[in-house]
């Protein structure tokens, strides 16, 4: 297995303040494979902004380690660190474009600093770029002019112009409305597809993670409480945190199924890939003489993945046997209310 | 009946003199102008990158230069011109005439100048300094390709207050006999109570400053696209 391109190992931030120090990153492990869209979602204040300046050391670890490809980035001086800059693309939530330059200019400024291509090479690079996100025809106006959706677009093309590995995103989306949010995720999944872009995102929204991420860290008070694939935590929330980021939106309906149906024994089944096809329910209920009523239940996708979430209570018959044959076909089960 | 006399009567005016007033007036504005901002603007962009939390914060160093420039903007200016005597009759080898009027003209302006230049770059997004430093800009190049430009409206406005301060302060440039219009102004308008003297020298100053706000007022505008 190819060492991670991006790995941060024990690493902590203190930042000094007039009443004392305050840990916005406390003792965090994390490693991002190359290729893979890493979420990283918390609350306001859990650090999350921190801890993706840590990767382009924006913000220096007070403690530990943060290798890129197997390099500690914590050692470089001062020229290597901007070498490894340039290969660390950045978008920001407020797309931090110079407003005194051109849509164009903004896309060759990484490029001018960098100063190796020739003014030319540079006008055609930039074009490219430009086309690939999408504005090609907004070349000469300034960040003013454009909308939310076009100005992260050029961040993404300023942020791609040195061909970088991997891209950071912090809180990319939350400046926009649901559409545009929608067409931005779709642009970097398909640049993650395309180019094979390393992306980590930080994000106080489950709905980005459920659109593009691979995998997931939640981050609570400068620790990661969770991570996993994020059909995984999304369909088997552990820690408390998760369960509330994900009730925000509406995935945890358990407490109102519990209402519905005072007395009754209440399960929330779980399931994703074939099973979500297969007609178990009915087969089951016939077989063991369960009755059910449906209480809540949604069928939907994360990522590229269609997944499942009932909740069911159960009525007469043999209730073991009927959990038993879920388990059989890889439906997680969990009772509720008790 | 000309010469002397000319000068005393009171519908009389002497546009010659006060054509030269003017001249005198514009050249120590641009003279004094331009050695301003060459000072000024690397002091406010010290001043700004030495604050806390900036690119180069140093906190003693920041202290004490912004002391220095409160003590100059302290000293009211027609007290200065006669302090700096020395050290103008050391820059220009003269502490007289339009060129001794300009080096206590730029002590004046210049620290004042710098603050309205830092201040102007304290106005630009923190997220773009950041963005810079994300492409691997170095320290340099964020000053010069970042703050600089995003910071040019308002430096541009700075420009046009300075010289608008500039005009004033050469109204007092005749206590080292720089002439101008201001000088003028004192010396006719009001020590000789020539009514229509003072009337036309403060029209001209008048024009001069609306001309000057006007011009600043477009290069802002054509800087800026916010």
């Amino acid at each position: 297995m190819p060492p991670p391109q991006i790995q941060l190992i024990d690493v902590h931030k203190t930042y000094a303040s007039g009443s004392g120090d305050v840990a916005a990153i406390r003792g965090l492990d994390l490693s991002v494979a190359a290729g893979e869209i890493f979420g990283v979602i918390g609350e306001s204040g859990a650090g999350k902004s921190t801890l993706i300046r840590l990767i382009n050391l924006l913000e220096r670890p007070t403690a530990g380690r943060v290798l890129i490809d197997a390099e500690d980035a914590t050692g470089l001086s001062p020229a290597d660190l901007r070498g490894l800059r340039r290969r660390i693309g950045m978008i920001f939530q407020h797309f931090n474009l110079l407003s005194s330059r051109t849509v164009e200019q903004n896309v060759a400024l990484p490029l001018k600093l960098e100063g190796r291509l020739s003014r030319a090479d540079i006008q055609a690079r930039v074009a490219s770029l430009l086309q690939r996100v999408g504005l090609a025809d907004q070349a000469r106006r300034y960040p003013a002019q454009l909308s939310g959706g076009q100005k992260q677009r050029v961040g993404i093309a300023r942020a791609l112009a040195c061909n970088p590995k991997v891209l950071l995103c912090d809180e990319a989306t939350s400046a926009l409305d649901p559409q545009t949010t929608h067409q931005v995720l779709d642009l970097l999944a398909e640049l993650n597809r395309e180019l094979g872009l390393t992306i980590v995102l930080i994000t106080h929204e489950m709905e980005v993670v459920r659109q593009i991420c691979h995998r997931v860290a939640i981050l609570d008070r400068g620790r990661i409480v969770e991570q996993g694939e994020v059909i995984e935590v999304f369909l088997h929330p552990v820690h408390e945190v998760t369960r509330r980021l994900l009730a925000e939106r509406g995935e945890d309906a358990d407490e109102a199924a519990l209402a519905f149906a005072p007395g009754a024994r209440v399960f929330r089944l779980t399931y994703h890939g074939a099973a979500v096809q297969a007609p178990l329910l009915g087969r089951i209920a016939r077989e063991t003489g369960v009755d059910y009523a449906i209480l809540s239940g949604r069928v939907s996708r994360i990522g590229e993945q269609p997944y499942g979430q009932l909740t069911l209570s159960f009525l007469g018959g043999d209730v073991d046997a009927a959990l038993a044959g879920f388990a059989a076909a890889g439906v997680g089960v969990q009772e509720l209310g008790r | 009946m000309s010469g002397l006399f000319a000068h005393l009567a009171p519908l009389h005016l002497d546009w010659g003199e006060i054509g030269a007033a003017g001249l005198d007036t514009l050249v120590m504005l641009a003279g004094s102008l331009v050695a301003t901002v060459i000072v000024g603007l690397p002091l406010g962009v010290i001043l700004f990158l030495t604050g806390r939390g900036r690119l180069l914060a140093q906190p003693a160093a920041h202290a004490v230069l912004s002391m220095v420039v409160n003590g100059l903007r302290s000293v009211p200016f027609i007290i200065l011109l006669i302090l700096m005597i020395p050290l103008t009759v050391l820059l220009v080898g003269t502490s007289l005439g339009v060129a001794g009027a300009i080096p206590p003209l730029v002590v004046g302006a210049a620290p004042f100048f710098a603050r309205l230049v830092e201040s102007a770059l304290r106005e630009v997004d923190p997220g773009v300094v950041e963005a810079a430093q994300a492409m691997g800009a170095t320290n340099r190049q964020i000053v010069f390709e970042a703050l600089l430009p995003e910071a040019m409206p308002g430096i541009a406005a700075a420009v046009t207050v300075t010289a608008v301060a500039l005009v004033s302060y050469t109204a007092m440039a005749g206590v080292v006999g720089a002439g101008g219009l201001g000088d003028l102004a004192i010396r006719f308008g009001y020590q000789r109570f020539q009514t229509d003297v003072m009337i036309v020298t403060v029209a001209l100053l008048l024009i001069i400053v609306q001309a000057l706000q006007m011009l600043g007022d477009r290069v802002v505008a054509y800087v800026s696209h916010r």
